[in-house]
């Protein structure tokens, strides 16, 4: 029952809308039920005044009691209305912001483990049947039991047999909505799903259609499209079949209790037992019972799927961020900005518990210095890189920067001073300048510039149809690979970073653009360290010491000149790159 | 999914005569099962409304003279009438829903087969996403409108119009008096349905806003985290949120005023039939019954003109998509085959380029991206074709498959200029491979034989055996059953270009066209790669975009290329003795660095 406790915590914060709508909800019911009374009072004023002259004054005081009850009846429908639904507004903006403010704090391994779509299920479809839970749940509950106990109490009032008889067909309108609703719920879901893989199924087609039209794949393509669209068809009719007999049911089984009415009220009218004014009313009052008795099965289905949704959205919020600032980090906080020296020591670090990634690294970088990793896919370069930034928490008291453990270090200072470029980099759906200028607050349109230029984009810039201030993603300009690449070292320079990291962040530059960009760098950061992971010996070699890894391991360390020398790891990976992999440059 | 926001939010009339002719078009085949629906519709309106009638029967003619046979009769009438109602109305739903179904995957698939035929300039300018939204949302919005909409008016339109006229006949001036509540109600309704309107498109606009922004948050998380910008993105994510939600509200208050509007004018309806109509019924000019039946009919009138104006917004989007639709469905095929195609069967391969110009902008002649190039390559010969980025490598690929069509000049295949071809069996012929390997989801098998049944398992097991890439194949868990991940993210770089080698190789086409992929890859895979491609240019016209010197060394011929102009061709050796760009490009390589 947390997630109702959840709920109520989160409603709390509204209870006196909450009372004042609740209030308006049971006046607007109460009003509700004068209108029949006042229409039976009519008829049986107009039938026995019918033999003889009667003034009909009593029936203009009806007809104006019965607008004014309704006329005030439709003030506090506004205003239940305008409180009870809004809450539920409110509730889910709350939630939304919490959400988001949620996700913000989780690691990055939550986001790789998790997927996106599901993410944002639990932010749309959840969400939203959370709030119809709260606004049209809260609303059924008030209705249906002031709605009831006083039509029932007014109808056996009235005729005692009557009411016996007309409840059983409105019984059944219970069961019906409570069954048909869920069973529709379960098809349409099931109708969503196969639009959503037709949806996939088109959009992998566009994404591949140089592809599908260079090997003359269209026909197969189509075929494979309608195959699914039939089935789409199918599950429509399927869904047709049973929500398609739902309302036609609910007008069949209402109509049955009325009939039920006129037929035995009819005999009791004509036996004298019961007034035809009676009559009426007691109709009015059995149609007034329709929507309560339709809404408790609505009620059981939208308090089963809400309380699932909200659950479905507390499973995300109780995930606890694994990296956050420890106690002893806020001392740190006034030694102010850090600086650029590196050392692991004996840093054993494993993903699951089990295998280590990495084993035993003892490395040191001076500040300003630079070192270069080089190994195989899946060596523990980037899992290194990501250690020093805490993308990942290694065990306590293996990384220091300037002498400090990092977990010591706040997140916002450590992250504040190091500059991260990965091989395939986010960028925002945002202009290209907001893209770059993404880390940093104050910035000049001279810093940007130089910026720019410094990541090799000045040219780039000048294709683009509204230069810098092009939004990337619109239209065709969607970047190219090392366009991407150079964005996100701009944005990551323009920090002026105190450690600047390189994660493969030219793998789709060509050799000349790349050892120009490189060169721009290492010329105009002169304060910051460096840390590069690249395939390139020519980048590579550029780097104060170089370390080679293996299989988590570091398995050898120095200089270019003295790793060539020795016959280890690098030299065979530079013999191959000389020897056989030259590329032909660009331009 | 919201790649152009702006122009699907815009929303227009609600009706277009021009538009709806052309749907109603789809609907043609379907003819008979939508005139048995609107008869269908007809009748059940009418059944709806005998409810009243046959109370005020029972209550004039048997209950007041006390006829108790009579009232039995009325009420199996009664029964009966409920009875049809159902079923009638159950048979219509279902043949509208089958009808409508049918008729959104007609059009559905008309737009795929007309998507599927546009050429590549065609892509550039439309992002997937926004076509996606036309082939599957945009058509879901059409068939909403006529299963809930246009149906459900129509019904609604017979209600209104059926109890007017039985209020007319039970008592015309009664009739006429209840009616003076319509104008302040179709006023309340108009006024109403403008605010609603502009209120459900600022939603619309807003929550596609708000799920766009969380779904890029979600994807750059840890961008957003490395770069500490948590607190500017979620002062982002509140403004839109803080915006939504007071959307949402206002749209709340215009309902909250609206629908008990609409109580209000059905009880001041009601409080005129008792004030007059019982003044009637007393002074003897009207039977209790008629009264009754009044009340009841009146009560029912309201329901169809709330539901009027909440069909009013389907409708509008409704007409806003199908105008998107059918703009997709006029756009020209900006290649079309030729009027008399010539069907290559077995073409030898001979290639020639004769004084190719070429530009991506139609419109001005100026900005030429290839600027008479002029080539000839025999059956079986390699060529690769190098320079900068930008020189025009990329368009020559996409000429010779007809991706692109050329503007002066000639492009031949065995003597033949390839516009005289039919498409589908020239791009038959060539064997394209891209620098970025495209993988569909599906397993690896499927990936190198895509469709095609004609090619054999055994085919695609001895073309990845070629390729080199049947050891890596095999040691995965499933093997070639292997689920490849959306665009193949849980294989390596490298080994993708494998399978997609393999591919080529399957399809054995008498040309092959390879844009040499510029990533790196770890060394032994590049040796695997380099290996692969000798093999692959056997015996084949090729014409490689090439980063490989090793590449290079193995063609019969090297033209380099510079800003759209052939600046020197021929072999290795030659190109270098030549000390011309070659040269210089070659000496950058090894000189310097």
């Amino acid at each position: 029952m947390d997630a109702i406790k959840n709920l109520y915590t989160y409603t709390r914060k509204y209870k006196y809308e909450l009372i004042a709508g609740i209030i308006a909800l049971i006046l607007t019911d109460a009003l509700g039920l004068l209108p029949p009374w006042l229409i039976k009072l009519a008829i049986d004023y107009i039938k026995k005044a019918d033999s003889q002259s009667h003034s009909i004054n009593p029936l203009i005081k009806y007809s104006v009691l019965l607008v004014t009850a309704v006329g005030l009846q439709s003030v506090f429908r506004y205003y239940w209305r305008k409180h009870l639904f809004g809450i539920s507004r409110k509730v889910e903006y709350d939630l939304r912001n919490d959400y988001f403010r949620h996700l913000q704090r989780l690691h990055w391994g939550f986001f790789q483990h998790t997927k996106t779509g599901d993410i944002m299920s639990r932010a749309t479809n959840d969400l939203q049947a959370v709030r119809e839970f709260l606004g049209i749940g809260s609303v059924i509950i008030v209705d249906t039991a002031v709605i009831m106990t006083t039509c029932l109490i007014l109808m056996i009032f009235i005729s005692p047999k009557l009411t016996g008889i007309s409840l059983l067909p409105m019984a059944l309108v219970s069961i019906i909505v409570l069954k048909f609703s869920k069973e529709i719920r379960q098809r349409f879901e099931s109708v969503q799903k196969q639009l959503s893989e037709i949806s996939s199924m088109v959009h992998e087609n566009i994404a591949g259609i140089r592809v599908i039209q260079a090997y003359v794949q269209e026909e197969n393509e189509l075929n494979r499209f309608k195959k699914l669209n039939e089935q789409l068809i199918n599950k429509n009719l399927e869904l047709t079949k049973i929500s398609g007999a739902f309302f036609p049911l609910m007008v069949f089984t209402t109509g049955l209790a009325t009939a039920l009415v006129l037929w035995i009220g009819g005999r009791e009218v004509i036996r004298g037992q019961l007034t035809l004014g009676s009559y009426v009313a007691f109709n009015g009052y059995l149609a007034m019972l329709t929507w309560p008795m339709a809404a408790i099965g609505f009620m059981i289905n939208l308090s089963q799927r809400g309380i699932a949704s909200m659950r479905r959205i507390e499973e995300i919020m109780n995930v606890k961020p694994e990296i956050t600032d420890k106690q002893a980090a806020i001392s740190f906080q006034q030694s102010g900005i850090i600086k650029g020296k590196i050392e692991i020591k004996s840093l054993t670090f494993s993903y699951n518990g089990k295998e280590n990634v990495l084993s035993d690294i003892n490395l040191s970088i001076k500040a300003r210095g630079s070192l270069s990793l080089a190994g195989a896919v899946g060596s523990g370069k980037s899992t290194l890189v990501k250690l020093i930034m805490r993308i990942y928490d290694a065990p306590d008291d293996s990384i220091f920067i300037n002498g400090v453990d990092i977990k010591r270090i706040p997140i916002k200072i450590l992250r504040d001073g190091i500059g991260y470029v990965e091989q395939e980099p986010f960028l925002f759906s945002d202009t290209i300048r907001e893209n770059i200028v993404f880390g940093v607050n104050d910035v000049t349109d001279n810093d940007v510039e130089k910026t720019v230029i410094m990541a090799g984009l000045e040219r780039d810039m000048e294709i683009f149809p509204h230069g810098i201030n092009t939004v990337i993603g619109e239209r065709g300009v969607t970047l190219s690979g090392g366009q991407k690449q150079r964005v996100a070292l701009a944005r990551a320079i323009i920090k002026r970073p105190t450690i600047l990291i390189l994660d493969d962040a030219f793998s789709n530059l060509d050799a000349y653009t790349e050892g120009r960009v490189f060169t721009n760098i290492i010329e105009s950061l002169k304060d910051t360290t460096f840390i590069l992971i690249s395939h390139r010996i020519s980048t590579m070699r550029e780097a104060d010491m170089i370390a080679v890894m293996e299989n988590g391991r570091i398995a050898e360390t120095g200089t270019h000149d003295e790793l060539i020398s020795k016959s280890g790891l690098y030299n065979r990976i530079y013999k191959k790159q000389v020897f056989s992999e030259m590329e032909i440059v660009e331009e | 999914m919201q790649a152009n926001l702006h122009e699907d939010e815009i929303i227009g009339k609600a009706y277009d005569a021009k538009l709806m002719r052309r749907l109603l078009g789809f609907f043609k085949p379907y003819q008979k099962q939508l005139t048995i629906s609107i008869l269908l519709l007809i009748i059940i309106s009418i059944l709806n409304l005998s409810g009243p009638y046959l109370t005020k029967i029972a209550i004039d003619n048997y209950i007041l003279t006390g006829d108790w046979s009579g009232l039995n009769f009325v009420m199996a009438v009664y029964f009966m009438v409920l009875l049809m109602t159902f079923s009638l109305q159950y048979t219509q739903v279902y043949i509208m829903q089958l009808t409508g179904q049918r008729a959104m995957y007609d059009i559905r698939v008309k737009l795929f087969a007309h998507i599927q035929k546009m050429s590549l300039s065609f892509f550039n300018n439309n992002p997937i996403g926004r076509l996606v939204t036309r082939i599957v949302n945009d058509i879901e919005v059409l068939n909403e409108m006529f299963t809930q909409g246009i149906v459900v008016a129509i019904g609604d339109l017979l209600t209104l119009i059926g109890i007017a006229i039985a209020l007319l006949i039970l008592n015309l001036k009664l009739a006429l008096l209840t009616f003076i509540v319509l104008p302040p109600l179709l006023y309340a309704t108009k006024f109403y349905r403008d605010r609603a309107r502009d209120s459900y498109r600022n939603i619309r606009t807003n929550l596609a806003k708000l799920n766009s922004y969380l779904q890029e948050n979600i994807g750059g998380m840890s961008t957003v985290q490395i770069f500490n910008r948590e607190d500017e993105n979620f002062k982002r994510f509140d403004r839109i949120n803080i915006e939504n939600r007071d959307e949402q509200m206002r749209s709340l208050i215009y309902n909250a005023i609206y629908f008990p509007s609409i109580e209000f004018f059905s009880a001041i309806a009601v409080g005129v039939i008792i004030w007059y109509g019982g003044g009637e019924v007393i002074r003897g000019g009207l039977q209790l019954g008629v009264l009754v039946a009044f009340i009841q009919y009146v009560q029912r009138f309201f329901q169809p003109v709330r539901d009027f104006a909440e069909k009013y917004n389907i409708m509008q989007a409704s007409m806003a998509s199908s105008e998107r639709i059918f703009k997709l469905l006029d756009t020209q095929e900006d290649i079309p085959n030729p009027q008399k195609p010539v069907l290559l069967k077995d073409i030898s391969g001979e290639i020639e380029f004769k004084d190719v110009w070429f530009s991506y902008n139609h419109s001005s002649s100026e900005d030429w991206t290839l600027k008479g190039i002029s080539f000839h390559l025999k059956a079986g010969e390699s060529a690769a074709i190098v320079g900068a980025t930008g020189a025009g490598k990329t368009s020559i690929i996409n000429l010779l498959g007809r991706f692109y069509d050329i503007q002066k000049g000639s492009i031949l295949i065995d003597n033949i200029d390839i516009r005289d071809f039919d498409k589908k069996s020239l791009r038959r012929n060539i064997g394209i491979v891209l620098q970025d390997v495209f993988l569909f989801a599906g397993d690896i098998e499927n990936n190198i034989r895509l469709g095609e049944d004609e090619i054999s398992i055994e085919k695609v097991y001895e073309s990845a055996e070629i390729v080199h890439a049947h050891r890596f194949i095999e040691r995965l868990p499933r093997g070639y059953k292997e689920d490849v991940q959306e665009r193949g993210s849980t294989l390596s770089l490298g080994q993708k270009q494998l399978i997609s080698f393999a591919r080529v190789l399957a399809f054995n086409p008498k040309i092959l066209i390879l844009d040499e992929a510029t990533s790196s890859v770890d060394t032994e895979t590049e040796i695997l790669i380099r290996d692969a491609l000798r093999k692959l240019i056997k015996n084949r016209t090729s014409i490689i975009i090439a980063h490989r010197l090793s590449t290079i060394r193995y063609v019969d011929k090297i033209i380099v290329i510079h800003d759209g102009e052939i600046v020197e061709m021929g072999n290795h050796e030659e190109l270098l003795k030549n000390n011309g760009m070659y040269h210089n490009l070659y000496q950058l390589q090894f000189g310097t660095r």
